[in-house]
This record gives structure tokens, sequence and C-alpha cells, in this order.
């Protein structure tokens, strides 16, 4: 499910920023309505349906409008968290049972060969009517509080305060206000924390009295909008698989000229767009961030390609880079779509969701790289692997298209702790709070944050990628190649187990077919499926997955190699704090 | 099913133009406005425009008839004749038309006063509030249901302290959040994907729903969250058993069972649910070892089960049980012990887990700790499941893992053994349906249905069953069991998107 659940902790992440504090409506012209907000309130831009990636995705019936920020933010007692109060805007048009037998009919539309022609997710299974059934499904961790039937702009409303304050560190209250306008009911809702309410509840109630539309109710446009469905043209993963190589590469092409024009035209007032190597850059006329993002951006997969270029296929698809240099990020705007689609990713001057942007930036690319260049390669990733790389590359800058590599913190301070307490330490090797490389290597996420290096098992990780691919690892004659063999056979390794996984799949498919069969017999039939399932789950077969891949890699290698290793790794790993 | 919202516009409701002029009130809590209801001896009828519902006399708790008593037809000569004297039935006797109408005017006053209160308290905000000795309860169930869980509360508490000497420290009572179903819990309790949840850090706090199909369920979550308190209670603050302690035991009392009318519990029943788990490893040989499960910092559910048998075994033999007490006294008090923080930078503590095994085998005088693994593997396989729950449990299990065959005959097993639990039946219907045996799936849903006659996804399956029958009254009831299922519940569209392409086509004509 894309649409998001609306979370009181979501709101607590925003970034503190300062902005300028400036009175401003909040005028939607589709629409076509207008709501005086309190001051130091900004509109953002885009609402949940405003849409760059080409897709048209239909959530539950209903729609979150727009939503506004306010630039000054406030600091909730006892909790060191900048707090940034929100403004939200929706239509519940009111639908009939009509409306309902239409949207199934055309979502269920079948072409000659009996697909679905419509590449639409469309969720009928709720048709929100009204704020109080749309807040209670899609809201969590709240329940309503005072309830008033009112008046306000002219309509007959009712306004209500929501409570948060189950599972939080910071209580909430939010307030709302659903009007009954003619063709449906139309909602504001302001956030806030429990502590500040009372304080701008007055601002927010003056703000309900202050909405207006300019034909006296929301335009039938907008009401209709999700009875369109957009037909796409996309293949299924197995129909994807029987293509040649250059039936794959005409058939990226397609999709990326596709989901270049979709994105152009779908740009927001005020935004611009061209291509880089890679890209389709949009902004929102800062050119110089925009060519900033995209330059380190490209920069970022130019590196991936040095290193790993050799893995996987050469097909890299259609990817949206979205430049944000105005107002806050935007987290609706993230979307990602892997295997055969579009990829879009966001960037923004500001910090999104208590992360520098940049460090998100290079992670999304990172993973969408992997994912695209080796299928589900990243997901069978140890997580040794996968949290080094991240974290590695999550850290990256980049200067005249070359990226460089800084350690963060977080990483410094865990090592530092980390060698101190294994000064100190007096159990076994494996379970101390730093651990021999092989035992890193060969171990799982749970097990490596086990014990005494439960706190430091992430950096450690890191640091060891790092000392492969930047440090004396990337130099030393037995160790240089290693991570690209290394994935290269776990590639190799994951390719094999999924043939066979698949060939299990499909035997078993066909073995519990047996339509001819006594029910005994069947269900003898689907027992021993499940055994011979379990057997070869993932999970039970990564431990020696791991160690097969580990051994084919370094097959020259015995104990005085990897005592040399941890030897030349710690080393490394102590004087890399010191530095930058 | 939910209370006409404040602002409904009108949208699915306006289809069928239904009017709502009796009310319901059911005993599990949930209260219907219907359009005509008919108190009987057995049954309570509620008409529909496309059908009639039959309620057992024994699910309603309360009902308003707007019209009662005005449209008796006689049976026979002498019942003419007596409502040509004036006279009508009420309550088994003939009396003045007048008096009746004057009790019927109370009755329905006091039945009116009973349903607007309850619907007073549906909402969180309007939630009951009232203390017992240990226990501050709010809740939104009916004042009759709560009180049945306070009396349990304050009695598994008592049995509790008795056992393990625990004591509430003075003036602290524990709030206990008692939701009227799952929907409200997730959202209000914060929690979802749970079904309920001790706080353990201040302010403490339990919060649990009431599962009306399935009470047998909440049983099992307070039981088992209510053992997390009392284990918090148990402990020296800041320390942390390891995770098969705790929840082993949790899962030990989470089985408990509850005697109404004597009100009183029994402890170390079987978790069935879990043993048919479990069952399925050992059958697929997939045993835990007994020294990983007593150093992880945290389970899953499979080990949850481990767990609870392993508490199981070490409480019912005499070999074990004082030892096993008092290693468990020793791991959550006795400040001799080497503790460390754990997890990392956390307050909390926990001793070692070398510390532990040592302490674990010292106290249970256990010198060879593979023999009594291997004690524990046999004391599990001659456990037995026993009640339909069990198998309704493992079959919900099988469903999980795509065993829909296997989960076909636990539920048949429970069947068999007379479920009371409305899902049992639907759900095998429902198996029975994807398995292509839509008439051996009628009489499961209506099995369910006499179970729980509201129910309007029942309806609509049973509606869609039928309608796979060739005869042509089937196909007629299939129809209108599908439209009644709307009527039922006009504001759930996810019933009318369900329904058969041809009855939706019909209905968006109208």
């Amino acid at each position: 499910m894309f649409a998001s659940r609306i979370t009181a902790a979501a709101a607590l992440t925003w970034a503190l920023c300062a902005g300028a504090a400036t009175a401003d409506n909040l005028t939607n012209k589709e629409v076509g309505y207008s709501i005086g907000l309190p001051k130091t309130f900004k509109a953002s831009e885009g609402g949940q349906n405003a849409d760059l990636s080409g897709f048209e995705f239909l959530f539950e019936d209903y729609y979150q409008l727009d939503k506004a920020i306010c630039e000054k933010a406030i600091t909730p007692k006892d909790y060191p968290i900048s707090y940034k109060r929100r403004c939200f805007t929706y239509f519940f048009p009111t639908r009939t049972a009509a409306d309902i037998a239409k949207l199934k009919a055309e979502s269920e539309a079948k072409d000659e060969n009996g697909k679905a022609t419509f590449e639409v997710f469309l969720d009928t299974e709720r048709v929100y009517q009204t704020f109080d059934e749309y807040a209670k499904a899609r809201i969590q961790g709240f329940y309503f509080a005072e309830e008033k039937t009112t008046k306000a702009g002219g309509f007959d409303c009712v306004m209500r305060e929501l409570v948060f304050e189950k599972l939080t560190n910071v209580p909430q209250r939010w307030i709302s206000c659903s009007y009954k306008v003619p063709g449906g009911e139309f909602a504001v809702m302001f956030t806030c924390t429990e502590q500040h309410f009372k304080e701008f509840k007055g601002e927010y109630t003056k703000a309900f009295g202050s909405l207006k539309f300019t034909n006296g109710a929301p335009k039938a446009k907008q009401a209709s909008r999700s009875l369109t469905l957009e037909k796409k043209d996309t293949l299924s993963k197995d129909d994807y698989d029987k293509l040649s190589d250059a039936e794959k590469q005409a058939y990226f092409a397609k999709r990326k000229k596709e989901a270049f024009e979709a994105a152009r035209s779908k740009l927001p007032k005020g935004w611009s767009s061209y291509e880089s190597k890679n890209f389709l850059v949009c902004h929102d006329g800062d050119q110089e961030f925009a060519k900033e993002s995209s330059r380190h951006a490209e920069a970022v997969l130019d590196w991936l390609s040095d290193q790993f270029g050799s893995l996987g296929t050469n097909l890299m698809q259609s990817m949206i880079l979205k430049c944000k240099s105005k107002g806050d990020p935007d987290p609706f705007m993230i979307f990602f779509s892997y295997g055969p689609g579009d990829v879009a990713t966001v960037n923004s001057r500001k910090d999104w969701n208590g992360m520098p942007d940049r460090e998100t930036l290079n992670s999304q690319l990172l993973s969408a790289w992997f994912q695209q260049k080796t299928d589900d390669l990243y997901n069978r990733m140890p997580d040794w692997l996968s949290w080094g790389l991240r974290e590695m590359i999550s850290d990256a800058d980049s200067k005249s298209g070359k990226l460089t590599f800084r350690m963060d913190q977080y990483e410094k301070e865990a090592m530092a702790k980390a060698f101190k307490a294994f000064e100190e330490y007096k159990g076994a090797a494996d379970s101390g709070p730093i651990r021999p490389v092989k035992t890193v290597l060969t171990s799982d996420g749970g097990a490596l944050r086990e014990g005494a290096n439960a706190e430091f098992a992430r950096a450690q990780a890191t640091n060891i990628v790092r000392y492969f691919i930047e440090g004396p690892g990337a130099k030393n004659d037995k160790t240089r190649s290693f991570l690209l063999q290394y994935i290269a056979n776990l590639s190799e390794e994951v390719a094999e187990v999924n043939a066979k996984l698949e060939a299990e799949r499909k035997a078993s498919g066909g073995a519990t077919d047996t339509r001819n069969m006594s029910d005994e017999d069947r269900l003898k039939a689907e027992d021993e499926a499940y055994k011979k399932k379990r057997d070869n789950e993932y999970s039970k077969i990564e431990k020696d997955l791991r160690e097969k891949v580990l051994s084919k890699t370094l097959k020259d290698f015995g104990d005085k190699d990897w005592e040399a290793l941890d030897t030349a790794w710690r080393a490394y790993a102590k004087n890399r704090i010191k530095q930058k | 099913m939910k209370l006409v919202p404040a602002l409904f516009i009108g949208g699915i409701a306006l289809a069928f133009g239904t009017a709502s002029a009796d009310s319901l009130f059911l005993k599990d809590g949930r209260y219907f406005d219907v359009p005509k209801l008919v108190p009987g001896d057995i049954h309570f009828e509620v008409q529909y425009a496309n059908g009639v519902v039959r309620i057992p006399k024994d699910l309603v708790k309360e009902y308003f008839v707007e019209t009662a008593g005005s449209d008796y037809q006689p049976k026979n000569d002498d019942e003419a004749k007596k409502i040509a004297q004036g006279l009508v039935p009420y309550e088994g006797k003939w009396i003045a038309k007048k008096a009746r109408d004057e009790k019927l005017a109370k009755k329905n006053a006091d039945a009116k006063k009973k349903l607007e209160e309850t619907k007073k308290h549906a909402e969180w905000r309007d939630r009951y509030k009232q203390a017992s000795a240990h226990f501050e309860f709010e809740y939104t169930v009916t004042p009759e249901i709560a009180t049945r869980y306070m009396d349990m509360f304050e009695v598994y508490y008592g049995n509790f302290a008795k056992e393990w000497g625990v004591k509430q420290p003075k003036g602290k009572k524990l709030k206990v959040c008692f939701y009227n179903n799952m929907e409200d819990y997730t959202r209000i309790g914060n929690a979802p994907g749970s079904l309920g949840y001790f706080r353990f850090v201040e302010p403490l706090e339990l919060n649990f729903f009431y599962s009306r199909r399935d009470e047998r369920l909440t049983l099992d979550v307070l039981f088992h969250e209510l053992n997390h308190y009392l284990f918090h209670l148990y402990c020296d603050e800041g320390v942390q058993s390891p995770a098969w302690i705790n929840e082993g035991l949790a899962e030990y009392y989470g089985a408990s069972e509850w005697d109404a009318t004597l009100k009183q519990m029994s402890v170390g029943h079987m978790q069935e649910g879990r043993l048919v788990n479990l069952m399925d490893a050992i059958d697929g040989g997939e045993m835990q070892d007994l020294r990983e499960l007593m150093a992880l910092p945290r389970i899953d559910a499979l080990q949850y089960a481990w767990s609870w048998s392993l508490c199981h075994m070490m409480i019912h033999n005499p070999k074990y049980k004082d030892g096993f007490k008092k290693f468990v006294q020793r791991m959550c008090q006795d400040e001799k012990l080497k503790r460390e923080t754990y997890p990392a930078n956390s307050d909390f503590q926990w001793v070692p887990v070398e510390a532990q095994m040592e302490l674990f085998q010292k106290s249970l005088n256990i010198k060879d700790l593979d023999a009594f693994e291997t004690e524990w593997y046999d004391y599990i396989k001659k456990m037995k499941v026993e009640s339909a729950r069990g198998y309704h449990s493992a079959a919900m299990n099988c469903v999980r893992w795509e065993r829909p065959l296997r989960a076909i005959k636990y539920l048949e097993k429970a069947v068999g053994m007379y479920a009371t639990n409305p899902g049992t039946y639907f759900e095998l219907g429902e198996l029975y349906v994807n398995d292509a045996k839509a008439s051996q799936a009628i009489p499961m849903y209506e099995k369910s249905i006499e179970l729980d006659p509201m129910n309007p996804e029942a309806h609509l399956k049973l509606g869609k069953a039928l309608r796979k029958q060739s005869d042509d009254a089937s196909k007629e009831r299939g129809r209108a069991e599908q439209l009644l299922a709307i009527e039922l519940d006009p504001y759930d569209s996810s019933l009318v998107n369900s329904l058969d392409s041809d009855i939706l086509i019909e209905l968006s004509k109208k």
C-alpha cells in the first residue's frame, strides 16, 4: 500500500528550520478554495496528489488536497525536539453505490488476452465519505476528544479535537473542522503538541472561519478525478524475463521516454526540467541547486559503476531526480519503484526526517543501483555488507565529479568506544566488542548485535567495508578485489539458490494441483510440500551461503592470513577515527 | 457495524432507502438501529427488505421497538374475542390495551435509556472510569463486561501475589485501558499489529480490547499482559529477566482458565495454538537448542511456544518446581548476582548469559543439560491439543503458512468438537469455497450466521456460495443474502465491492 498512514510520531520528526514568518492563504485554484492561514504558516508545494513520477496512484476514494507548515518551530518541554505545526485539507466526495460499481467495473476491465488493461492501483475497499471515517482508519494513535457542531465559513460543520497520548514521548492535540459542502465533506486539520494547544487553538478556529469557495463548492473536475483511469503499458516480471537483451534495452528506452514525458507534463507551476546523463532533473527554479544535486547524483552512479560495474546487467532505468530547494521537503514526494519501471528520487536543501538530505539521496541511489543491476541481490546481501555499504556511501561527498568518503561522528564515537571496551574485555573473541573480521563476515545481523558488540556492530561492519574500499585492503594484493569478487560470488550463489527455490516452488505448485487425487492424498502432498519449503527457507540456508561465498572468494586464505587481516584492519580502524 | 456518522450525507445508504425505527442491543456490546424488530420467545426477528435475521434471544441484552404490540394478529376465535374486548397479549397474559401500552412505554423508555447510555460511552472520550482495589479501569465495553474483567484482574492479582510474593506499591494502582474492539485499540492504543500491551516504563499502563467473536482471545491477552505487569512488580527496579522467562511465564499464565460462577482462576492449561506450532516444528525436525534459547535477549513467535513449554514442564514437575522458582527469584531479585547493562545504553540490567546458565543448573540441580533438553522435548511430545479453539488456532496458522488443506482438516476437527466461535465455521466456509466446494461451505456459513446473525460478511459469503449452486431457488436466495448483507451494514463499501458483478450492476442502476 503506497498510501501513507499519518502518525503523530512522523510529525515529530520534522526538523528544525527557521524561515520567513509571513501569513499566507492556502489557495487551490483547481478545487476552488481558499483558507486564511494563521500568521507564520506557509503553504507547502504540492499535496499528496501532486505527482511527478508518471504514476497515477488512486488511493482510497478521498483527496488529501494541500498542506501548510508553520515556519516557526515549537519545542515541547523536557523533550529536545523542534515541532512544526501543520495544516492539512481534505475533500470527501459523496459516492453512491452506482459510483462504486462503475469504479469496480473499470478497474476490472480486461483486454482480449484476459489481462488487466489498467496498471492503476485502485482501492475502493474504503470509500471515505467523512473526515471522521477517514481519520479513524488512516490516522494512527489518537481518539476524538471534544466535538462541537457549529457553523464556520458559512457552512454547517463539526469541530473535533484529536488527542494523541499513548506510546508517545510528546503528547499531541490536533483540531479538525469538517464542513458540509455541496458534493461532499470538506475538512481542514491543524496539528499541535498538547502542551501548546491552548496557545494556538484560537488562531486555528479563526482560520476555520475563513474558508471560502470560488463557486460556493469544490469544483466538479477535482471531484471526478478518481473515476479517470490511466492506461499503462508495463510488463509483468515473468514477461520481462523472457525478453532478449536487445528487447530489454528497447523496453527500457520506451519506459524512460514515457516516464520522462509524464513527469514533464505534470510539473507543478514554477518547476522546470532538463536531462543529465542518467536523470531527468526536475527543479523548482533553483538551477544552481539542481545542477549541484545532479552532478553529485551522477558522481555516485559513476563511483558505483567503477566499483561494481561488471556485475549484473548494463541496463539502467529512467531516473527522475526531484530537486526542491524552497520550503520544507515533502515526504509524500518520495517514490521508488524497482524492477522494470521508473525510479524517482528527491532532494532538498533541507534535512528530511532528521537525516541530512544528501545522505538520503546517496543511500537511495545505492539501493536503486543494486536493485536494477542485480535484481534481488541487494536484499540478499549479508547485513555486514549492506550496513557497511549504506553507511559508507551515505556519508559520501563529491568534488569535481569524484566521490570523497568522510566518516560521520556516530561511527567515530562508536569505534572509539568499541576499542576502549575491547581493551577491558576478557570474554570469548567471537562475542567481544570488537570481533574478528572473519566472525563479522560469517555472522548475520542478529548475531552481530548480540552481547558486548550490540552497540558497535554497525560501526564495525562499516569500518571493515571502508578498509576494503578506501583503506589498505584496497591496495593489498590478496584483498584488493575482495568486495567485488565477494558480491559477484554472492550474486552467482543467490541466482543458483533462487533458481532452485523457483524450480521447487513450481514443482510443489504442480503437486498440489491434484484434483483427481483423494482428499487424503492431497493433504499428504501439501504437508510434504510444506516441509520441503521450510527446509529450503532462505533463513535456513543463509548461513551456509555466507560461508560458501566467503570461502569461494578467499579460497587461499589461511589462519595466518586472517590474523594478518585482523591486525591490519584494527590498525587502520584506529587511525581512521582520527581523520575526516 | 458503525453508528450512523453525524455528518453522513447519504451516499450508499440512500441507494437502499433504509429507514431505522427500532434498536437492538446485544450482550457482546454491539447495538444496531434496525428497520423493524419483532421480539419472540426464542428468537428476535429483524425484518429487512431482503430477508429476516433471527437472533437468539440469549444474545440480546436490550431492545427498543417503536411500534411494539400495535399489530398483533389473533390466531383463533378466542383471541379475536379478547381483542374485541379491548384486551391485548403482553408477556404471556391478556391485559387491557391501555395497561399494556403503559407497560410497553415504560419498558421502551428504560431500554432506550440504557441504549442511549451505552451509545454515550462508545467513544473513548466518553469512556467509563472505575477503580478496583489494585487497578484504575478506563473502558468503552459495557459495564457488565467490564465488571467481569475487573473481577478477573483482582483474582489474578491475588493468586499471583500469593504465589510469588508480589506487592503493589501503595497508591500506585495500574491504569487499565479496555477497548470495545480491536480497531479502537489499534488506533487509540497506538500499537498496530499487536493484541495488547503492558507499558513497562512510567506511566505504567495496560491496554487491550474485547474480542467479541472469540472471548478466549481476550482472556489470553489479558492474562499474558497482566503477568508482565506482575512480573515487573516482582523484579528489582530496572532488572530485565531473560526473554524465555518473561514470555514463557506470561504464556503460562496466559493460558489460565476463569470460572465466572465461582470467580476462580486456574493455571497451567494448554496453550494449544502454541502447542500446534511446536508440534509442527518438531515434526519438521526443527528443535530449539536450549542454550541458545536461554541466551536470547529477544525471541520470536515460535520461541514463545518453546519458552512456554519449558516453563510448563518445570512448574509441573515436582523435581524442578522449587528450583525453578528459586532460579527466577534470584535472577530478578538477587543484588549479589553479577549484572550488566542490557540493551546497550539503556537503563536496564540483566544477568550475563554465562552466569544465568550456571545459576540455572545449580538451582534446578541439573548435571547434564543435554539430558534435560531431551526430557523437555519428550515432555512436549506428550502434550495434546484437545479443544476446538486449539484446532481453530492451529488452522489459522496453517492458513498463514499456505497450507489450506491442513487448515481444513483442523477446522473440521474444531467443528466436530462443537466449536462455539462463529469464526471457525466462517473460515471453514471460506476454505471450502477456495477449494471449489461451495456446497460444503453453505452449512458452515449458515452455522456461523446462527451464532452471529448480524455479521454482514457471513451473509454476503453465504449468498455468493448459494449462487454457485445450480438450482434457481438457491440462486435467488443467494441474491437476497448478498443484498441483505448490504442492508446490515450500508456504510461498509467493501461489502458493496464484493457483491457478484450482476448484482452490483443491478444496484448501480437504482
